[in-house]
């Protein structure tokens, strides 16, 4: 089951997060998970239908959602996100297999809209403090992450080092680079993520950050861009989502590449720091077009020498 | 370049032990349905009258209007009645019904082969009523049809890509020189440039085989199924025929003899004792799984391979030529099914280069008229979209629906726009 060998590289994921900021991340994804399991449940009790919670394709979007929040979230968002993406998303268009959006993304763009001052103050990894479970998170020192630093123009001051070893401000899920690398291969090996859709889409965003650099330095510019934010969590996760990604190689090419595009030009133009989640939202509404239609570009000469014959 | 990715699946051989026991004889059952009906699908007239003896191997059913003989007695047996049977590969049939006893006709002698002429070659394979195992089609029609065609190369097909299935390399095993012969004649009589026998073994088997049949060109298919069984040297297209059909067609043409029998493999996990059975055309499939020994109780009898067989609700079905093996399984090979969530597993899998999701995805919206443009009818039915699917469905049998659908739902939906 495709779903479970997601939930399963989710799972280092969170693990390092804990390593970093103490069991509040973890209690996070966990909160996220649980909320969209009971919100599916309850739809399909609304729906008369049989529950689908079994096909684990709920705990794999309240998981997504609670990993790209910030560590210090509070634990009513993953709850309002995963609300959403079940019960606004999911649901409504059918339930598992037909929804036309991806559900945890749409769910964060919601919250980046709603509570954008919330969604991007990331504590600094660098205390290796645990944060606080409960009570004000006041105390806590707040950092600004590189995609900011980048974003508002000024000099950022994070090593190759740190930046693969996760040692540096951003979601939950998103920072442990040197994680998420073995996590997308094992999904590779597993047929549950596509190489097509990561590869073109990495190299898409390589290319924009080489050709319109914001640092100095163009090996330096595609590292910083590759790492910050949730750019190489959403390669992995979110845009090889199997309900929403064309299914031909050509297509899956494509997707990708405009994916990697449309992420880069959110952050050269965009409001947010970080706007990975609406590039997929735009390229979900185009999935089903770009498939049909690079089958159809391969197959122009077969499909005319039918309509000749009939 | 849909060479660019590789199509096809792997799949698990589960042809052991079967594929290394000998073929084993079944003996004469009590009673052997026969249908009275050309390879091609023309009714024939019993030859005998009610319970008139006749002979194995000679003429049972005479062709409507020509009374030429089409169907020939599998066993000695009386003709005692002529029953209505619903069969799942050729529909609503009449088939004469044979008690069968111990005995056959008399050994003809051996004739010499090499000066027949295509003709002749093609008239004994039709006096024969020989059936090619790989489509259930007439072997004579076949080979006439590709007469006076572009160059090609004729292929005995013994690849046996599907899980199960043996009997042709069974076939090979017990009479090489045999089929090598019988396709040499199908080749004279078609008019291919050169012929091969194709088989999935490597190795020691492969040399094996090529001692037996000597002069053969034997070739070893391996990779992904459903693979072309062809020789790597290959710029000629390939048209095949099947290892049984090329030794009845042999013996068709040295001996005189009709095809009378046909070698079924019998396996799946509820049979206890998995081997290839030679019997007589029209054995019920519940005598042939009685002779094999059932372990089990099966709950699906499949009618071919894994692949590409029909599961069959009842037992009572004759086995005509062009079924090749027969499974008995305790277990449904898929998991329960859950919705389509467009992996996209389909796609990789078609060797024929289609969207298999998208056409199932359309017959449920019943969007025929946008249905058509996805070609349906480049499908073989090989199965291997249903293989990989992660949710069980079965994928194949929904874009089979799709393509023999083609004239019947376009007709009335689609092209309609005056509707």
């Amino acid at each position: 089951m495709m779903s479970f060998d997601v939930l399963i590289a989710l799972l280092p994921l969170c693990i390092f997060s804990a390593v970093y900021y103490g069991a509040r991340p973890v209690i996070l994804v966990l909160t996220g998970m649980l909320a969209a399991v009971l919100c599916e449940t309850a739809a399909c009790l609304i729906m008369k239908r049989v529950p689908t919670v079994a096909d684990g394709t709920a705990a794999v979007t309240g998981g997504i959602v609670g990993m790209l929040l910030p560590p210090m979230a509070p634990y009513w968002m993953p709850v309002v996100g995963a609300a959403f993406a079940i019960l606004v998303v999911k649901m409504p268009m059918g339930g598992s297999g037909r929804n036309l959006f991806n559900p945890a993304a749409a769910a964060i763009a919601v919250l980046t809209l709603c509570f954008s001052g919330t969604m991007f103050r990331y504590p600094d990894p660098g205390q290796n403090v645990p944060l606080p479970l409960t009570g004000s998170l006041a105390q806590v020192i707040t950092e600004s992450s590189p995609a900011a630093q980048m974003m508002s123009g000024g000099q950022t001051l994070y090593t190759p080092a740190m930046l693969l070893m996760g040692d540096f401000p951003g979601p939950i899920g998103a920072t442990a680079i040197i994680v998420l690398v073995p996590c997308a291969l094992y999904l590779f090996s597993r047929r549950s993520a596509s190489f097509f859709i990561t590869a073109s889409y990495l190299a898409a965003c390589a290319g924009m950050a080489v050709l319109f650099p914001r640092v100095p330095g163009a090996s330096n510019s595609v590292l910083m861009e590759l790492c910050s934010g949730y750019l190489l969590f959403t390669g992995v996760f979110l845009l090889n989502d199997p309900v929403t990604a064309p299914r031909h190689w050509l297509g899956r090419l494509a997707y990708g590449a405009l994916a990697g595009v449309l992420v880069m030009l959110l952050r050269y133009y965009g409001r947010f720091e970080e706007g990975a989640c609406f590039a997929v939202l735009l390229v979900n509404a185009l999935a089903p077009v770009i498939d049909r239609g690079s089958w159809y570009l391969l197959n122009l000469r077969r499909i005319r020498k039918g309509a000749h014959s009939r | 370049m849909s060479k660019f990715t590789k199509r096809g699946v792997f799949l698990p051989s589960m042809k052991e032990p079967a594929a290394s026991r000998p073929i084993a004889d079944m003996p004469v059952p009590a009673q052997v349905f026969v249908p009275l009906l050309t390879g091609d699908g023309a009714p024939c007239r019993p030859a005998v009258g009610s319970y008139e003896t006749v002979l194995r191997g000679e003429p049972l059913g005479l062709l409507e209007g020509a009374d030429t003989p089409a169907v020939y007695a599998p066993v000695t047996g009386v003709l005692s009645d002529l029953r209505e049977m619903t069969h799942p590969l050729l529909g609503d049939i009449t088939c004469a019904v044979l008690d069968g006893m111990a005995g056959s006709g008399e050994k003809p002698e051996k004739r010499d082969t090499d000066a027949l002429q295509p003709e002749e070659i093609l008239a004994a394979a039709r006096a024969a009523g020989i059936v090619d195992e790989l489509d259930g089609s007439l072997l004579a029609d076949k080979l006439a049809g590709w007469l006076d065609t572009d160059p090609y190369l004729l292929g005995a097909d013994g690849t046996e890509q599907e899980p199960y299935s043996s009997s042709a390399w069974t076939v090979l095993n017990e009479a090489a020189a045999e089929v090598s012969e019988g396709l040499g004649l199908a080749a004279r009589a078609a008019g291919a440039i050169d012929c091969h026998i194709a088989i999935r073994r490597v190795g020691k088997q492969r040399k094996a085989l090529a001692e037996r049949a000597p002069g053969r060109l034997i070739c070893s298919v391996r990779g992904r199924y459903p693979a072309v069984p062809e020789p790597a040297s290959a710029v000629l297209p390939v048209r095949t025929v099947g290892v049984q059909a090329c030794r009845a067609l042999y013996r068709a043409c040295a001996y005189g003899e009709a095809q009378c029998d046909c070698v079924v493999t019998v396996a799946g996990d509820a049979v206890a004792n998995p081997q290839n059975v030679r019997v007589p055309a029209g054995t019920l499939v519940e005598d042939l799984l009685r002779f094999c020994g059932l372990c089990a109780d099966p709950s699906y009898v499949i009618l071919g391979d894994a692949m590409t067989g029909l599961a069959i609700a009842q037992t009572d079905i004759a086995i005509v030529p062009g079924i090749t093996c027969i499974l008995a399984l305790t277990t449904r090979p898929q998991p329960k099914t859950r919705s389509c969530i467009g992996c996209g597993r389909c796609v990789r899998a078609c060797h024929a280069d289609l969207l298999p999701f998208e056409i199932m995805r359309r017959l449920e919206n019943m969007q025929y008229e946008r249905l058509a443009r996805l070609l349906p009818e480049a499908c073989d039915g090989c199965g291997a979209c249903s293989y990989v699917c992660p949710s069980g469905l079965d994928v194949t049998a929904r874009v089979l629906e799709a393509r023999d659908a083609q004239g019947t739902i376009f007709l009335k939906w689609g092209d309609g726009d005056d509707i």
